[in-house]
């Protein structure tokens, strides 16, 4: 029963989820690998899902996370990043990040939670409904988690790595 | 890029148009927008593209890849036998203290 579930996840999904981590990885091996350990993660906690349907942002959201740790590691690997100062807290208004690749930048020094929701907000231009359904947090989580970022890129901008 | 008020099409309503998951309404309506808009019609081509190139060369064999993988015998968890033993420890700790402190 479990299988013939997962196996109508697979088929229904595997192919997107394949373009999404294929996306993030910039990468066909890499997305393969991704796409993998998210239908076998899926399998692991497939009592979760109560249809097929419901079942996408689920697995989205398995990709998302685990296709931006790759890249993460890809990153650390390639070029140390240096650690970016803790926001302080204040609320920022969110910012409108119109330069991709100090924004790619950013998402490689910013914690886990935060790059999840940048990258679905900003990359994957999903509105905030959109990243907080994918994500299974709320709105106002979202919004905090993109003002949490701005602080962040105001201080790497301190730090004189600014966008070219 | 991204604003709630947003003119270009929702990701999800793309991705819902590649599953083929909207009504025949919404999917008008997609379509007409993807014909005007160059933006979305690159995002929803590029997934089109990613994901066809996976259903034509790669479904079939890392299905079969990811059964072979499930069905492999799992490797256990690692014990948290340090977790334990401080479990231990903190309980005789608690011990000692109460008999001490009964005797005082």
């Amino acid at each position: 029963m479990a299988d013939k579930r997962w196996e109508e996840l697979y088929l229904a999904y595997a192919p997107l989820i394949f373009a999404k981590c294929r996306k993030i990885l910039d990468n066909d091996a890499a997305a393969h690998d991704a796409t993998q350990e998210t239908f076998i993660r899926a399998y692991e906690h497939l009592a979760k899902v109560r249809s097929v349907r419901e079942a996408l942002p689920w697995i989205y959201s398995i990709a998302i996370r685990y296709s931006l740790q790759m890249r993460r590691n890809n990153q650390m690997r390639a070029q140390p990043v240096a650690e970016v100062p803790e926001p302080s807290g204040g609320a920022h208004a969110e910012e409108s990040f119109t330069n991709r690749d100090f924004l790619l930048r950013l998402m490689d020094k910013v914690p886990e939670n935060v790059r999840e929701v940048a990258w679905l907000h900003y990359i994957e231009e999903m509105n905030q409904g959109e990243v907080a359904r994918v994500l299974g947090i709320s709105r106002r989580t979202v919004v905090y988690r993109l003002a949490e970022l701005s602080e962040f890129a105001v201080r790497l901008r301190a730090t004189g790595d600014s966008p070219k | 890029m991204n604003q709630d008020q947003s003119p270009h099409l929702a990701t999800t309503t793309l991705d819902e148009l590649h599953l083929g998951g909207l009504s025949p309404e919404e999917e008008q309506q997609a379509k007409a927008h993807l014909a005007e808009c160059p933006a979305c019609s690159r995002r929803m081509a590029s997934t089109t593209a990613s994901a066809d190139r996976y259903r034509e060369q790669l479904n079939q064999s890392t299905m079969e890849e990811i059964r072979r993988r499930l069905e492999q015998p799992r490797a256990s968890k690692p014990r948290r036998a340090w977790l334990w033993g401080l479990v231990a420890l903190a309980a005789t700790g608690a011990a000692v203290g109460a008999f001490l402190a009964l005797r005082g």
